[in-house]
């Protein structure tokens, strides 16, 4: 009964942050022109 | 121009050139697989960017413009190009020098843009690419006179054999790359015109056209001379190979019949080549499961793991042969020169609904399935025509929706002939296929207002084909549909897997557990939309389950009526089909009329019920909207064209 209790919240935590990263994805603050915001060309993270 | 200031910056180089000149091919050859590839921001041209070794052991970075055949850009390709290399562009670095890379066999055209480009003042290389084509047609060229006239180096290379690569290399490698001294003379007519405008006559449209038409004209001389003086011609006006094989390949009868075949081994390889590695990938993630299940304790974490993770990551792996084989006949055929003639040998038919010749390979390949043909429309260089083409390439019936069909069928006319159904199944992918030319002709009317810009293309040199290029295409498209596609799916599977689970009821019972979860409950809410279609609960919750892949339809339907699976696949068919054929409505009435059947039928020829394909589409065109517009016009077409069927059969009569 335990190992179920804990798997259940394991679950709904992996679907918690599937959501969240969908919803961040969908509705985030989009970087200007899409890029990381440094102005550096590399399209990915600031440097 | 702005340039970032750095102790040591890594010099980068802008790789230009008209499409078909084996750009590519040198990028390729000089960054191998230290490759990035995306998308410029905003639009949906590729961005693909490298890094390569120099002869010093330097790393430099190699940026792959898109193709183009002047700076005054005519396309978003061709404004990314000029933006890039005038430094209009924040998201990419100038270029420090340019490597402009030309045909050697046509070098008079595609010396039109490196005119241009040596006009920019970056130092530049021009790599004569394709020698051995123009040797094939006997024309030579002299690069060290090229040079000396140019005043910048010039390499000349076939690219495919990696020859005067080195001597490229060597090239990037100055630090005193110059830049060229060569301007075109402008006679005194135009200087005129220069002149004028600054003047009044500037703001009158007849006077910049006139200036325009007047330049290019001066410019192509420019080139003439050039080219005079650097190029022997054997015999300009000789059959090539190339002529030879396309008098046989675009003719009028023998062209199409030959394309016929081609295109004939590449669906039966699509259809059932890669029916052995599916099978095999389908089978070694239900082991996987089962081993995951044969370790873990039960419970949701391990339910998660094998119907939603597993299960997701096995719905997107499963694609991958189809890609692969759809991939390498693409590359082949791009690379040899023939890709270029089958555009032209359909551009006829395919421009009757507004679509390019180019779209033609696209279509016919969803067919077999819309992700890998959504991929392929890359090949198609205009964005209006390309956006139509990923918009309509879905309603082709794909491999999935065969299950569908079969089963619907096989209860709709029990007892028929295999001849007689298999005319019936005719009839829905002609239905998908009328449907494909009535929506480009839709998009093409609304996007164009039916105007048709024509398709202007070169044709190739035949050449053979590059079997490490083809690869390195083929894996490089595969990987990213696994990075970027993949992860959406795997998300869109979690959260389905959740939506079946939660919230949970005390029955052991798989049906009244979907009835319960929220999935279910969903199913029961639009009980009222879908009532008009013929549906009840359990057809509607099977249809929403398979929203996410449609072959999943059949499997839901058996967990909505309670039919469990037996051994043997044929029975397991035999024993859903009768048991979904006796079904009941709550009020004792047969469920599966044929009115119900058919709008079934017709309700998933149209509907677009595959998250793979809604990824893939948000990837090509770089947007959500236009994912979830494709979804939305879909799944409303067939809404109403199910509804029609319905409450029109039932109008007339029938049940």
């Amino acid at each position: 009964m335990e190992s179920i209790e804990w798997q259940t919240w394991a679950a709904i935590a992996i679907v918690a942050l599937t959501i969240i990263a969908f919803g961040r994805n969908l509705f985030g603050k989009k970087k200007p022109k899409g890029q990381c915001g440094g102005g550096c060309g590399c399209a990915k993270k600031p440097h | 121009m702005t340039r970032p200031e750095t102790k040591r910056r890594q010099r980068v180089f802008a790789l230009v050139g008209n499409p078909n000149c084996g750009k590519t091919t040198i990028f390729n050859a000089l960054t191998g697989l230290r490759q990035k590839v995306g998308n410029y921001p905003g639009v949906t041209v590729e961005r693909k960017e490298g890094t390569a070794i120099d002869q010093h052991g330097e790393p430099v970075k190699v940026i792959d413009l898109p193709g183009a055949y002047s700076l005054d850009p005519q396309s978003p390709d061709e404004e990314i190009l000029r933006d890039v290399l005038t430094g209009k562009r924040s998201d990419t670095p100038v270029p420090d020098a340019v490597i402009c890379v030309v045909d050697a066999s046509n070098a008079e055209r595609h010396l039109y843009l490196a005119s241009q480009i040596l006009e920019l003042g970056l130092p530049t290389i021009l790599v004569l690419n394709m020698t051995d084509v123009a040797a094939s047609r006997k024309i030579r060229l002299d690069s060290e006179k090229l040079s000396e006239s140019l005043g910048i180096p010039v390499i000349a290379m076939q690219a495919n054999a990696r020859l005067g690569l080195p001597q490229l290399r060597v090239a990037m490698s100055r630090t005193d790359l110059p830049s060229s001294a060569h301007k075109i003379s402008v006679d005194d007519s135009l200087k005129d015109l220069v002149n004028d405008l600054d003047g009044v006559k500037a703001t009158e449209n007849q006077t910049s056209q006139d200036f325009q038409d007047r330049l290019i004209a001066a410019r192509y001389d420019a080139i003439q001379e050039l080219v005079d003086g650097s190029v022997d011609r054997g015999d300009p006006f000789g059959e090539t190979t190339t002529d030879k094989i396309d008098r046989v390949l675009l003719h009028p009868v023998i062209g199409p019949i030959c394309l016929t075949a081609v295109l004939g081994v590449l669906f039966y390889s699509i259809f059932t080549w890669a029916g052995i590695p599916m099978d095999f990938i389908d089978s070694s993630f239900g082991s996987l499961a089962d081993w995951v299940k044969g370790i873990m304790p039960d419970g949701d974490l391990r339910d998660l793991i094998t119907d939603g993770v597993i299960a997701g990551m096995g719905g997107v792996v499963i694609f991958l042969p189809q890609i692969l084989i759809l991939f390498f006949f693409i590359g082949i055929m791009e690379d040899t020169g023939y890709l270029s003639r089958v555009a032209f040998l359909m551009d006829k038919v395919m421009a009757r609904v507004g679509l390019n010749g180019r779209a033609f390979i696209p279509i016919l390949s969803s067919y077999a399935c819309a992700v890998p043909a959504i991929m392929g429309t890359r090949t198609i260089e205009n964005p209006k025509d390309r956006w139509i083409t990923i918009m309509v390439a879905p309603f082709a019936s794909c491999s999935a929706r065969l299950p569908v069909y079969i089963m619907l069928v096989a209860i709709l006319i029990p007892g028929v002939s295999g001849l007689k159904k298999a005319g019936f199944m005719l009839g829905l992918y002609l239905l998908g296929t009328i449907f494909i030319f009535i929506f480009a002709w839709i998009f093409n009317r609304i996007l164009r207002k039916g105007e048709r810009t024509p398709m202007i293309m070169e044709l190739p040199g035949y050449k053979l084909p590059s079997l490490k290029a083809v690869l390195h295409h083929m894996f490089l498209r595969s990987w990213i549909f696994l990075r970027r596609a993949g992860t959406i799916i795997l998300g869109i599977s979690i959260i389905l897997w959740a939506a079946y689970t939660y919230p949970k009821s005390n029955s052991d019972d798989p049906s009244v557990q979907q009835a319960n979860s929220i999935a279910g409950r969903i199913g029961k809410f639009i009980e009222p939309v879908i009532e008009p279609l013929g549906y009840e609960r359990r057809i509607g919750v099977a249809v929403l389950a398979s929203f996410a892949a449609r072959e999943v339809f059949v499997g839901a339907m058996r967990v909505s009526f309670n039919i469990e699976e037996t051994e043997s696949e044929d029975e397991t068919f035999q024993l859903t089909k009768d048991r979904l054929a006796s079904a009941q409505r709550d009020n004792g009435e047969p469920l599966f009329t044929p009115l119900v059947c058919l709008s079934l039928l017709v309700f998933y020829v149209f509907a677009l019920q595959c998250a793979s394909t809604v990824a893939i589409t948000k990837r090509e065109t770089n947007s959500w909207k236009w994912a979830a517009f494709q979804f939305g016009y879909m799944t409303a077409l067939a809404y109403i064209a199910a509804l029609l069927v319905y409450q029109g059969g039932k109008l007339m009569g029938y049940v």
